[in-house]
Order: C-alpha cells, then sequence, then structure tokens
C-alpha cells in the first residue's frame, strides 16, 4: 500500500508541472494582455492613456517579456516562496484573494456533494430495489429533469422564488444586516438560508447521474448467484442488500470524487456568477476576461492540484474498497 | 478686463447670502408641503444640531473632537438641491466589483482641488469651474500661473491637518519615474505643458502654492476638475517610500509585494485599503474583495456644511453590494432594493421593465444628458495600408454617397426603441456648441442622391451582379471591424443592406474587444464602428472631430503623427493640420470666448472634412432614484468627465427616516 501511493505521488509531479504550463499557455493565448483590456475599460469610461504611460504599465507587470520568462517568473515564484504574484485587476497579492475565496468554495463543494450523496444514494437504492415501480418512474424523471435544465436557469428560478416568495434578497451568501458582522449562530443560519440555492442549483445535475450509476450497478449485484445464496440462507433481505451488493455498486462514487472537486468549481462559474456568490468561479471569470493572468493562472492551477489530489484520495479508498484495485497495483 | 478679479473667487457664507438661502429654502419647503404627503415632505429640518447624532454621541464620549475643531475655519457651503435633510440612513447602490471602481469614483470620490457646477454643459474655459479644496484660486492674465489658496483648519478623515506639504509630495510622485503613470491616480499628464514641460511647483506658505506653467493653458482648470485634488496624504504614504523609510524592504516583504511601487499602488487605493486618509464624504469602511459587499461610512472629518451651518453629508453610510451580472441588479431594483443608480442597467431596453416596477419599488426616474456625440459611428480607415482602398475611402464623395443611403430612422425605431435622432457625429442641442448643419448633413434616406454620389466620387461602373468596381476594376467589397457593444450587431446587419442597394459590399466583423484593440492599434482594420464621444465633453474630448489621440480610428497614421510631433505616422492634408493647428492654440489659450471661437472653426472644418459616418443622436438616459431619496437633481449631466452623478454633490443627498 505504502509503494502504492509512493508511486502515486510520484506521479504527480510531472502530471503538475504539464498542467501549470498548459494553463498559463491557455492563458496567454487570446490576442491583447491585461493592458489592453485596461485600456479598453478607461477608454469607455471616457478616459485615454497616452502611450508611454501604458508601456511603463507594460514594463511594470512584466507584460512585455517573453512567454517563458513570464512564465517562469510565476512558476518559480509559486515554487520558492508560496508567492501567487499580484493580481493586476485587483492591485492584491492572489494568495490574499484565494484566501478569501477558497473557503467559500470549499463550503459550497462539499455541502453540494453531501447534497447529491444525501439524495442519491436512498434514491439510487429504491429505484434498483423497486424497478418498474411508480416510485421509480417518479424518482428518474425527477433526475432527468435536474439533469436537463441548466445550472444557471435553475439558479434563475430558485432565485426569483427566494426573492417574491420569501422576500430573500438577490445574489450573496448573506443578507445585508450579517455581511460584515462577526460569525455567530445568527449568521450561521443566516448562510444556511442562502446556501441552499447554489446547493440544489449544482446539486441536481450530479444527483440524477448518481442515481442512474448506482441503479444499474446494483440492479447487476442483485442477480449475482452470491446474493441468491445469501437470500436462500434466509439472511433478511436489508442485510443482504447492505452487507455486499452495496458495497460494490458504490465503487463509482468514490472513484469520482476526484472529478467532483473541478467539475463543481466549474460548474459553479456561471451559478456563482449569476447568484453573486463570493467563490472562486466568478474570480476566476473576471480574471479569465480582463487577462489578469496570475490571478486567472493561480485559481486554474489550485483547481488542477486540487483534481489530482483528489484522485489519489479516490484510489487510496477504492484500494482498501476493493481488493482488486490493490492487487492490480502490484 | 481684470483677470485675476474675475477669476479671484471666493466662496463665503456671509449673512446676506445666508439669509437669501434660507428664504429660498423656506419657500421650497413650503412649496414641497402643500403638495406632498406630510409624512414624505421635507420637513423636520430645522433642528440638526450640526453634526450627525453618532459624531456628536463620540464627542460626548471624548472620542472625538468637537465639530468646529473638525472643520475649516471656513467651510465650503453646499445649497441643497431642494431642501435641507436630516442625517442618516444607509444609501444601497450595486457595483461590479473590480473594473468598476469607476463607480465609487463617481459617487463618493469626487474631491478635486476645483470642480464642475452641478448645471455643467460643457462651455470652454473655466465658466463652470468653481474652488472645491482650494479656498480660492488667482489666474493671471495669460493663464500661466495658478495661485491656489487652499482652507485653514482642513483636515484628512484621520485628522491630520491638510497643507502645502501634502501638495508638494504629490509633485514628488507625480517628478518620480518609477510612480508616475503606473500608480493608479498618480500621474504628471495634468501639470505638462503642452510642449511636454513639468510646470513648476512653488510653495508660498502652509496654505498657499502657485503653479506656473512654461506657456499659457487653456485646459489646466478643466482637468482639474475632472477629478485632481494634486494632493495626498504625506503623513500616511511617507512609510511606503524608500526615501522616509529605512525599513522598506521588510516591509515590503511582509505585505507580500515584490517592489515597493507595487506596495505603493496597493497601500494608494481608496478602495481597498481602509487605512488611506481621503477627503471623500464617505471613508471606505469594508473594503473590495473582502465581502459581496464595499461599506463607506461618513467621514467625521468631512469639511463641507450645508446652508444652515450642519456638517455634511447627511447620509450615514454607504453600501454598495457586489454584482456581477446587470440582470441581477435590474432584478434587486425591481425588488426596490437600490435608493439610487445610474449605471450598469439604467438601458434603454430596461426602461419599460423599470417603469413597471417603479410603483411597487417605490422609485422613480430621473433624466440624464447623454454625453456620447452617436450610439454607432462608423469610421472608414482614411489611413489604409492598402493603397486602393485609402484612394476609395479618401473620396468624400464616396462617404457622403453611404451616408446618404442609410435609413436612419429605421435604425432608430428597430434598434434604439425609437430613442434618438438621425445624426453624424455631433455636439447634443444642450451644448454650446451645437450646431445643426454638422449634425444634419447628408441624413437624409436617399438612394437616388447615394447614387448620384457615388457615381460622382467615379465608381459609376458595375459589375453583373450590380457591384460598384473600384479604381482597380475590382468591386468594391470590404469589411467593418465590430467589438459588439449593444446595438452595434443590428445597426450594421440593416446597413450592410442598404449599402448592398447601392453596389457597395460590407461584412460585418464581430469580434471580442480585446482583438478589436489589438487590430485597430496596428491599423489593420478597413473599418470600424465605436461609441462616439464628445457630445457635450466637446473641448475636453475632440478626437471625434480631429484625429489627435489614438482613439480616432478614422485616422489612425495622422494621429500618430500629431501625438509624436511628426516623428511617426504619416503627415495629414491640409485642412486637418490646419484643425490641429486650432487645437495646439485652444490649449494654449486661457480666454474662454476665444477658446469658444477655436473649437467652433474646428468644428466647421470637421464638418467639411466629413471623417466619419454617424447614425444615431442618443436620447436622454435615465437614472432611477427611490421615493424617500431626496435632493438629487432632475436633470443631471452625463458624462465621465463630470463623474456623474457625483458633480451633483451626493453630500446633501438624504433619505426620509
Amino acid at each position: 500500500m505504502l509503494t502504492f501511493m509512493g508511486r502515486r505521488l510520484l506521479y504527480m509531479v510531472p502530471t503538475l508541472f504539464a498542467i501549470s504550463l498548459v494553463s498559463f499557455l491557455i492563458i496567454q493565448l487570446p490576442p491583447g494582455d491585461y493592458i489592453t483590456t485596461l485600456v479598453a475599460q478607461m477608454e469607455n469610461d471616457g478616459q485615454s492613456l497616452d502611450a508611454a504611460t501604458i508601456e511603463a504599465l507594460r514594463v511594470r507587470y512584466g507584460l512585455d517579456e517573453p512567454f517563458i520568462v513570464q512564465y517562469w517568473l510565476w512558476i518559480s515564484n509559486i515554487l520558492f516562496h508560496g508567492d501567487f504574484g499580484q493580481s493586476f485587476q485587483w492591485n492584491q497579492p492572489v494568495a490574499v484573494l484565494l484566501e478569501r475565496t477558497l473557503p467559500f468554495t470549499i463550503l459550497l463543494t462539499f455541502s453540494t456533494l453531501l447534497f447529491t450523496w444525501v439524495i442519491a444514494f436512498p434514491i439510487g437504492i429504491y429505484s434498483a430495489v423497486r424497478q418498474y415501480s411508480p416510485g421509480d418512474y417518479l424518482a428518474t424523471t425527477i433526475g432527468f429533469l435536474g439533469l436537463a435544465i441548466p445550472n444557471f436557469l435553475l439558479a434563475l428560478g430558485l432565485m426569483y422564488v427566494a426573492l417574491f416568495f420569501f422576500g430573500q434578497s438577490v445574489g450573496g451568501l448573506f443578507s445585508p444586516e450579517y455581511e460584515t458582522a462577526p460569525w455567530s449562530l445568527a449568521k450561521m443560519g443566516d448562510l444556511l438560508g442562502h446556501l441552499w440555492i447554489p446547493m440544489v442549483v449544482l446539486g441536481t445535475a450530479g444527483t440524477a447521474g448518481l442515481i442512474r450509476v448506482l441503479r444499474a450497478n446494483l440492479l447487476d449485484e442483485l442477480r449475482k448467484p452470491y446474493v441468491v445464496a445469501a437470500r436462500s440462507r434466509g439472511l433478511s433481505e436489508r442485510r443482504i442488500l447492505l452487507k455486499y451488493p452495496l458495497r460494490v455498486a458504490v465503487n463509482p462514487f468514490l472513484s469520482t470524487i476526484g472529478w467532483v472537486l473541478p467539475a463543481l468549481v466549474s460548474g459553479e462559474i456561471i451559478v456563482s456568477q449569476v447568484l453573486s456568490l463570493p467563490t472562486t468561479g466568478p474570480l476566476l471569470l473576471g480574471a479569465l476576461r480582463s487577462q489578469d493572468m496570475y490571478l486567472a493562472g493561480a485559481v486554474i492551477f489550485i483547481v488542477s492540484v486540487l483534481t489530482v489530489v483528489g484522485t489519489l484520495l479516490s484510489d487510496i479508498l477504492l484500494a482498501k474498497l476493493d481488493p482488486r484495485v490493490r492487487l492490480g497495483a502490484k | 478686463m481684470n483677470r485675476s478679479a474675475k477669476h479671484h473667487r471666493k466662496l463665503r457664507h456671509g449673512p446676506a447670502l445666508r439669509g437669501l438661502a434660507l428664504v429660498l429654502v423656506a419657500g421650497l419647503v413650503a412649496a414641497g408641503c402643500t403638495e406632498a404627503d406630510p409624512e414624505e415632505g421635507p420637513t423636520a429640518t430645522a433642528e440638526l444640531g450640526g453634526e450627525a447624532p453618532a459624531l456628536a454621541a463620540l464627542v460626548e464620549l471624548g472620542d472625538l473632537p468637537p465639530v468646529e475643531e473638525r472643520m475649516p475655519a471656513e467651510p465650503v457651503v453646499v445649497t441643497p438641491n431642494e431642501s435641507l435633510g436630516q442625517y442618516g440612513g444607509t444609501w444601497r447602490t450595486v457595483t461590479q466589483g473590480p473594473g468598476d471602481e469607476v463607480w465609487f469614483q463617481r459617487t463618493i470620490g469626487y474631491e478635486p482641488i476645483v470642480r464642475w457646477i452641478p448645471e455643467w454643459t460643457g462651455a470652454p474655459g473655466d465658466a463652470e469651474v468653481i474652488p472645491n479644496i482650494a479656498e480660492s484660486y488667482d489666474v493671471n492674465d495669460d493663464g500661466t500661473v495658478y495661485t491656489f489658496h487652499l482652507r485653514e483648519g482642513m483636515r484628512w478623515s484621520d485628522g491630520e491637518p491638510v497643507t502645502t506639504a501634502d501638495v508638494q509630495f504629490y509633485y514628488d510622485l507625480i517628478s518620480n519615474p518609477e510612480v508616475t503613470g503606473t500608480v493608479d491616480g498618480i500621474s504628471d499628464a495634468i501639470v505638462k505643458s503642452s510642449t511636454g514641460e513639468l510646470a513648476t511647483l512653488e510653495i508660498g506658505d502652509d496654505y498657499t502654492f502657485t503653479i506656473t506653467f512654461p506657456e499659457p493653458s487653456g485646459v489646466f482648470l478643466p482637468s482639474l476638475a475632472e477629478g485632481t485634488s494634486l494632493m495626498v496624504p504625506r503623513h500616511y504614504l511617507e512609510q511606503f517610500l524608500p526615501e522616509y523609510n529605512d525599513d522598506i524592504d521588510a516591509l515590503v516583504e511582509s505585505e507580500g509585494f515584490t517592489t515597493w511601487a507595487e506596495l505603493l499602488a496597493a497601500k494608494f487605493d481608496a478602495w481597498t485599503n481602509t487605512d488611506l486618509p481621503v477627503l471623500n464624504p464617505w471613508m471606505v469602511t469594508e473594503p473590495l474583495g473582502t465581502s459581496t459587499a464595499v461599506v463607506a461610512e461618513r467621514n467625521p472629518y468631512y469639511w463641507k456644511v450645508d446652508t444652515e451651518g450642519n456638517q455634511l453629508p447627511y447620509i450615514d453610510t454607504v453600501r454598495y453590494t457586489v454584482m456581477n451580472e446587470p440582470e441581477v441588479m435590474l432584478a434587486a431594483a425591481i425588488q426596490g432594493d437600490i435608493d439610487m443608480h445610474v449605471r450598469h442597467f439604467n438601458t434603454a431596453v430596461n426602461k419599460p421593465v423599470l417603469a413597471q416596477a417603479r410603483e411597487d419599488a417605490g422609485f422613480d426616474f430621473f433624466n440624464l444628458i447623454p454625453g456620447l456625440a452617436n450610439e454607432m459611428v462608423i469610421m472608414l480607415n482614411l489611413t489604409h495600408e492598402d493603397p486602393v482602398m485609402r484612394e476609395i475611402f479618401n473620396n468624400i464623395d464616396f462617404r457622403i454617397g453611404l451616408s446618404y443611403a442609410i435609413d436612419r430612422e429605421e435604425i432608430v425605431n428597430t434598434v434604439y426603441q425609437r430613442q434618438g435622432t438621425p445624426s453624424q457625429v455631433s455636439p447634443q442641442p444642450e451644448s454650446p456648441f451645437y450646431s445643426e448643419d454638422l449634425s444634419t448633413q447628408y441624413t437624409e434616406y436617399d438612394v437616388d442622391l447615394a447614387n448620384e454620389a457615388l457615381d460622382r466620387a467615379g465608381y459609376a461602373e458595375r459589375d453583373a451582379q450590380g457591384r460598384r468596381l473600384g479604381p482597380d476594376g475590382q468591386p468594391i467589397t470590404f469589411t467593418v471591424d465590430n467589438p459588439g457593444q449593444p446595438g452595434f450587431d443590428d445597426s450594421l446587419a440593416l446597413i450592410s443592406g442598404y449599402w448592398a442597394e447601392v453596389g457597395i459590399t460590407m461584412t460585418p466583423n464581430t469580434m471580442d474587444r480585446s482583438l478589436y484593440e489589438e487590430r485597430r492599434s496596428a491599423n489593420i482594420p478597413d473599418a470600424g464602428v465605436w461609441l462616439a464621444g464628445g457630445g457635450t465633453d466637446v473641448v475636453q474630448n475632440p478626437y471625434w472631430y480631429l484625429p489627435v489621440s489614438n482613439r480616432a480610428d478614422y485616422a489612425q497614421l495622422w494621429a500618430t503623427w500629431y501625438t509624436t510631433d511628426g516623428a511617426e505616422g504619416e503627415a495629414p492634408p491640409e485642412a486637418t493640420q490646419q484643425q490641429m493647428a486650432l487645437y495646439d492654440e485652444l490649449r494654449a489659450t486661457f480666454d474662454p470666448d476665444r477658446q469658444a471661437e477655436l473649437m467652433t472653426q474646428i468644428l466647421e472644418i470637421s464638418a467639411e472634412q466629413f471623417y466619419h459616418i454617424g447614425t444615431v443622436l442618443p436620447a436622454s438616459g435615465y437614472g432611477i432614484v427611490s421615493n424617500d431619496f431626496h435632493n438629487v437633481p432632475e436633470l443631471i449631466p452625463d458624462s465621465y468627465r463630470v463623474a456623474t452623478p457625483a458633480l451633483t454633490n451626493p453630500e446633501q443627498y438624504w433619505m426620509s427616516q
């Protein structure tokens, strides 16, 4: 098990290097740079910058250097100093911005994950055990609806409901009165009152998928001879179900943990943008729009790291759960 | 005429003036009470007690000096727009976050050394400029020597005095090549003469300083009024400069920056750094980026009073909720969550939606005088790299023909919701520079006239498909770069159709804004479209009438020739050079009447040259204001250059409690 983990950790190094290079390259690909955006923005507002100032700004931000120099500056600062550089647009260190938004992103991601599992698990089991029952059809229909409706549309719909039926303020994770208040039970309650919208929006699509996967896997397992044997020995249905078939069927839940994070973070962008949530999603979108490359690079890089770590995590869990994975590793 | 006497202005609230204001206000109050609901009317405002109750309580506790000690001996007296106000309330508004700092500047950040009057029209010279941070200013006859007198006892928001040391420090910063131009808000552009020399600063005493230009400057005072304070809080900023702080490297390191200039830039940002002392009516307490709102609280050391001597601002708090999407802002407005706003969602398209919601949500509209000279100007590239294209585009009859071929009425009706008038790029009717000729020439839709002009241009021959042939015998076809602003796509689709009717093939080329910027600055496009400025800010924003800035996409190379003093680019034709000479003279002329004359001449030549093709002059815009939010004028000029709505003194806005 230790060598398995050691080798996996070693693989991560070149993977991360490649990811960082590619993500930085992609950010640099569109024409223009942050200064182009800045000039455009200022001209939108009626100001204009002279050529000398524009040049001075390019030099200050290091944008006059070739790509590889810019990349090296960026990655070496991260590696050797833990410094993610400056966000041009925010005029602040990237690390400070991430410190503010990452906790909310993680909170949102995990509460969504929890929501997805809590819903998908019982429904998936029910649908498999009571295949083709009215309940199965109902759950499946709702699941597919959740999968089919675009997230942003659902977000708008729920926001409308929150606005006109519950009189909640538009957007954000807090009501104005709690926004700047210190943490308290009341503030927690206010947070939960707002959190359900993005949680439901982000969770619905994933829920439908997991229900189908669990249902299919369980159906496979339930027909296997070992289940028949257990049943003939007089084990209770509940015990039969929970002891073995479910354990096998749960495999896809664990093996996709690694993908949940990036999927939620990327799916979260549009939803957070619409709902004005203080998460990394809108931060990334804004950075990409204005070609704020160090900020965009940092967000993509961190999400990538989380993905790689998540994959490692799911591999370890799988190895624990399923001996075949462990053996195959040898 | 004695110029110095004319331009020496002092705002003193003598008993006579005060009495007059009181009568006026009383009249307004009485008028307001007779028609309005007594609950809503501006009543019970006579006894304000001179300062906000929260501040009075702090004084009581000994945490704050008394109000007389916090304000200058001669505070600025702001005459309320309609009525005296009450203290209290939170002005709820919205922002898109970083990149939208301009909305902070335009609401709570407009405190220049001299400022615009609220009824600004864009008249030339300093006719509409009044003292602000400066108590008064003197100018010599030819506009080279400007002496400013500061207010004794005026303080920064942390209680430190404002003196000429702060001006000297600002001057030191702009003279420092590591700072100027790269730290937002610190620029030497304002004190540069037209020859590029820096004007000299001379400190008289703690409250007097003089700025001397090597040659007359006709634009100095108006440029200052656009928002420059000429001073920074020295006592706070010194710690971020190597000259004053020996441990600067340690500080830069511990704050997470790489150079001291970066650190200074971050610390000199009033929207993200709450420690920066300011002169604004409200100071940011919850900065941009920490949560989903930016909050600004009243500045206890604010240096303006109402006509009764009560310290302003009336409103306690300004709260900007960060909303990324204008559609979400619209939802918040419909819900009644926004008290006063003039940005992001106040478009022609949204007006019916807001109009329908205003009764339930409890707000109403006020009008904005648009600052734009055109919703969309089509700029054929007169300095095109391809000689054939250049020959065609420079043919004025060709441009006239294209202009006649556009059905502007239809564009107004279908694209702009029947709002606006067919027009070339032209000053707005409210502007002193409005000229009917310039505005309406070649704007009637007449296919016959169009064909006539195009024939006259020498492109009468056509191919089998009816396309006119250019000088090289090829059909005339070109693309128009379109950076996709609202309305551009629809207008260009219509225009492409109109031009096909007269045998000209035009293809819109829609692209991302960044790509558009890259292409236009490299002089690549055949043609481009953009919103034309200079509708009211004609003198301040003249490059829509002559190519003197790189914003002039109709002739990038001529503009480059002008901005580089002939070193790069290409020499423009005689008439354009004459315009540039007039513009140089305007910049060096202090006399407003002479400035107006020169600008009018520039506009006349612009009309003759007919550089580009305008479409629609925008109709008046609008903002929203909640029913319990008072003292917002009915009509506000809308332009970046006047910081709409800050030129109407937001510190005198008040909310019924």
